[in-house]
């Protein structure tokens, strides 16, 4: 048996936007074992419930994460709304929807272009950050913030998007679909990208079920869930597949995030052509009495939301478990046997979010 | 549409048994989260089957001592830390048990 | 299927395109009107009250009432918008440019022009109820931010605490009835101000005195020392600021304000026998609403609607019959005992204590009254659609709907 050492990766390295410390037990180039460590920037949100008042609590929850801060927002509205038994007009599902998908469209755009500054594909990296600009402006253009948007109300959406926008948008991503083509070719395409991501870092099916991956992690190991399927907002109303890859390594979980770069292109031009009018929130009198799970599904994976409130303005208790949270303990499976230079590329796809974990 | 689920209510013995019982049948652990209550805790347990999204509810006292799932599901492990280091919930045989620094946090127990 | 080079064709486009980037600083960038960069204020329409301190997720606001000034922090603001979302009088809005960036904290500070506003109201205009109109529903009371406002349904009196109130407007706009407007007539005496000279004495009525000890407690001077078992009440002449709250709190309005000589000429208050009763619940009739257990001064009561059960403390009972005038279904009744304490019930239910209502949606002409009245918020009215719902769950059966409907199209069922 050769020696083994241990190496820390992080909290600081170049490929991590946020602090996350491995402990890797190297035999010669293999890790054996990976220890993660989280923890660095916990800021307590979830506990700051019991200081705010339940309608001002939705722009905490917004900032627990820059990515899907959207989504935070909609799963908490979400779940008051079942607690209070609010039913929020058709036209603020539709909405919510669209905003979602956006979401998904500018994480997946980042992600990507994450992944190819990973393995030092500079130029890949600018083109879809650039590409994502353009999802930015036009979230600046409908809600008027560009990562934190606060435009989520218990009971609704607090603005509307006219016809004019809804169309201009649903152009410009028209226009962006064969942008983005030619740009994910290059991943699906290129020799040397397949040379990083083929026979990487293999999750089975199994070992997927047992460490509880979820999002494209799980998909891309060949198991058929997407929450959106169980029809929250106005995703019941839209017709889509889900999206599952087969080799379970890290190629097919980078064609997952691409097919549904895709996907979210059909359900956005869906979801406008068969948007209601009407009006886009109603009012909630009262206070919260009551305990609600909700279930979201994320760009990264299936969020679980619980609430419980007594009746006061105050909820007793307010819980998020992010994607990430969940699919920590698959990344310590997936580094497990690997290549140690393949060890950032392997922290990369399951797309870490940090904040998100530690909330 | 909103989903339903169902929530049942377990005491904490039955938790490992319950456990054991869903991994045979290819669950997923979704989440473990605790709730603190008047005179101790409710620890929530959910698991997805599928589509279906299962939920129990353990009640304990505050000095309670429960059992580690991480035998059945592994990655049960950050959830009890969290529980343990932010709640104070006295768990044992965690498989891989932070011992209170899962989080770089100032006070202890901040939840409990 | 691999091929070497998949990107060229991007890379040389490249060369021969415009930037992707803009030249800032000499190029700014044009902002889309939905853009939130910073808050802006209308100092002149505002009125200070603090709405928007108390909303601010990150405390970025602190608005100051007596130096007349609203400042915000904007380092801290984080340009949730809940502000301009919640400010009654919508003098903030949202600007699209960015605060500029700089080494220190940027604390803006907006002086109101020409107000100091102190304690003599400034000329502040103040809420003032018609009381011919007034239905003391509470609505007005429910939605002050600062709690300034009383309405007693029981006792009909709507009291205004000026020196809470900020003058926001809310409980105009609340106001089902529209009976309350913003005066400047802020000298008209409340209700039940009493009428006593500055340095009367209180003096309780020996023969109407439950010995509850609200008064005792309520007084800031511990001028008044009462013993329940000796049946004493005694004011200590020395300590009385001459406030008048312990008039204000009695609840079985037995204090009255007297001059000093009457005061002291008076011998020890000694009540001879004390025929001090307990309430006593007709479960007949008792919809287990808790509303008097919530308001039982001594936590004497426990009702617990689940159970169907209304349980009296004995002991901790002070007799003060407050329970009596609290509760909506009048089937409290203290008289057991003492005649000279008798309540009796005038509302007699016909109806099941289970019984929820219904409305008859073709006599209903959707009025809402019943939606306003209840108290659990358990009807929905939709005026447009034409649809009355009532949640099985919340309602507690009191009634109040039926009472209320004017069209009385409502049946208890």
């Amino acid at each position: 048996m050769s020696k083994r050492s241990i190496v820390p990766f992080g909290p600081q390295h170049p490929v991590l936007p946020e602090p996350i410390h491995l402990d890797l037990v190297l035999e010669d180039e293999k890790v054996v074992e990976a220890i993660p460590s989280i923890g660095f920037i916990h800021r307590g949100l979830e506990k700051l419930v019991d200081k705010r008042n339940y309608k001002d609590y939705l722009y905490v929850i917004e900032r627990i994460c820059g990515i899907c801060s959207f989504m935070h927002g909609m799963g908490y509205a979400e779940g008051i709304e079942r607690i209070m038994d609010v039913e929020i007009p058709d036209r603020a599902k539709y909405l919510r929807t669209i905003w979602c998908e956006m979401s998904r469209l500018h994480s997946h755009l980042l992600w990507l272009g994450l992944l190819a500054d990973a393995f030092g594909f500079e130029s890949l990296f600018m083109h879809c950050w650039r590409m994502r600009e353009t999802i930015l402006d036009m979230f600046e253009a409908s809600t008027g913030g560009r990562v934190i948007f606060s435009v989520n109300k218990i009971g609704g959406v607090l603005k509307d998007m006219d016809s004019a926008m809804l169309k201009s948008f649903v152009e410009m991503f028209d226009k962006m679909e064969e942008e983005v083509k030619t740009l994910t070719n290059v991943f699906l395409k290129d020799y040397t990208v397949g040379s990083r991501l083929r026979g990487v870092g293999i999750l089975t099916k199994e070992d997927a079920i047992l460490n509880g991956a979820v999002g494209p992690m799980m998909r891309a190991a060949g198991i058929e869930q997407d929450t959106r399927k169980l029809g929250y907002a106005a995703y019941g109303d839209l017709d889509f597949d889900i999206i599952t890859g087969k080799d379970c390594d890290s190629f097919a979980r980078c064609e997952v995030r691409i097919n549904e770069i895709f996907q979210s292109f059909n359900i956005i031009r869906q979801a406008v052509d068969k948007i209601p009018q009407g009006p886009v929130s109603v009012d909630v009198k009262g206070n919260p009495n009551g305990e609600a799970f909700v279930r979201l599904e994320q760009p990264r994976g299936e969020a679980v939301f619980y609430f419980r409130g007594d009746g006061t303005e105050h909820l007793n208790r307010a819980r998020v478990r992010t994607p990430t949270f969940a699919n920590i303990p698959s990344l310590v499976k997936i580094l497990e046997g690997c290549d140690y230079a393949d060890v950032p590329i392997l922290v990369l796809t399951i797309d870490p979010c940090v904040s998100c974990t530690e909330r | 549409m909103r989903e339903n689920y169902e929530l049942k209510i377990l005491s904490p013995d039955q938790i490992t048994i319950k456990a054991h019982s869903l991994r045979n049948k290819g669950a997923r652990l979704s989440q473990i989260c605790s709730v603190r209550t008047k005179d101790g805790f409710d620890l929530l347990y959910s698991y997805v089957i599928d589509y279906t999204f299962k939920n129990y509810k353990v009640s304990i006292t505050e000095d309670a001592q429960i059992e580690s799932i991480t035998a059945i599901f592994p990655n049960a492990f950050l959830y009890e830390n969290e529980m343990s280091e932010l709640f104070g919930i006295n768990i044992k045989y965690i498989a891989l048990d932070y011992k209170n620094k899962l989080y770089d946090i100032a006070v202890e127990t901040p939840f409990k | 299927m691999n091929k070497y080079g998949s990107f060229s064709g991007g890379i040389l486009g490249s060369l021969f395109k415009k930037p992707a980037t803009k030249g800032y600083p000499f190029v700014q960038r044009e902002y889309p009107e939905r853009t939130r960069g910073s808050i802006v204020i209308d100092i002149d329409g505002c009125i200070l009250c603090g709405l928007c301190e108390k909303k601010c997720p990150s405390a970025a606001i602190k608005v100051d009432r007596n130096a007349g000034t609203w400042s915000i922090d904007r380092m801290g603001c984080v340009q949730c918008e809940n502000c301009v979302v919640g400010c009654p009088k919508k003098v903030l809005s949202t600007d699209v440019h960015y605060t500029p960036p700089s080494t220190e904290r940027t604390v803006d500070t907006f002086k109101k022009a020409g107000a100091e506003i102190s304690e003599a109201t400034g000329g502040a205009s103040m809420p003032n109820a018609d009381l011919d109109k007034c239905v003391f529903c509470g609505l007005c009371a429910k939605n002050c931010p600062q709690g300034a406002l009383q309405v007693d349904r029981a006792s009909k009196s709507w009291k205004l605490d000026e020196t809470l109130c900020v003058s926001c407007g809310l409980c105009v706009e609340k106001c089902p009835k529209k009976c309350i407007e913003m005066g400047a007539d802020t000298t008209k005496a409340p209700v039940t101000l009493p009428q006593y000279d500055i340095d009367d004495l209180p003096l309780a009525d020996a023969s109407a005195c439950v010995y509850c000890g609200l008064c005792a407690s309520a007084c800031p001077q511990g001028a008044i020392e009462m013993d329940r078992d000796a049946k004493t009440w005694v004011i200590n002449e020395d300590k009385c600021i001459h406030c008048g709250i312990c008039y204000y709190k009695c609840p079985k309005k037995c204090i009255k304000m007297v001059d000093a000589e009457t005061a002291t000429a008076q011998p020890e208050e000694k009540k001879a026998e004390a025929a001090v009763s307990l309430p006593k619940a007709d479960l007949d009739n008792c919809v287990f609403c808790t509303l008097c257990a919530k308001n039982c001064p001594q936590g004497a009561l426990t009702v617990d609607r689940a159970s169907k059960t209304w349980k009296l403390d004995a002991e901790s009972c002070v007799s003060c019959g407050l329970c009596v005038d609290k509760c909506p279904k009048k089937c409290i009744d203290m008289s057991a005992g003492s005649a000279a304490e008798a309540n009796e019930p005038e509302f007699k239910r016909g109806y099941e204590v289970d019984a929820t209502p219904e409305a008859d949606t073709d006599l209903c002409v959707f009025c809402g009254i019943c939606q306003k009245a209840c108290p659990q918020d358990a009807i929905t009215v939709d005026r447009e659609n034409k649809t009355w719902v009532i949640d099985e769950d919340k309602c507690i059966h009191c009634a109040i709907c039926a009472y209320k409907c004017p069209k009385k199209c409502i049946d208890m069922r």
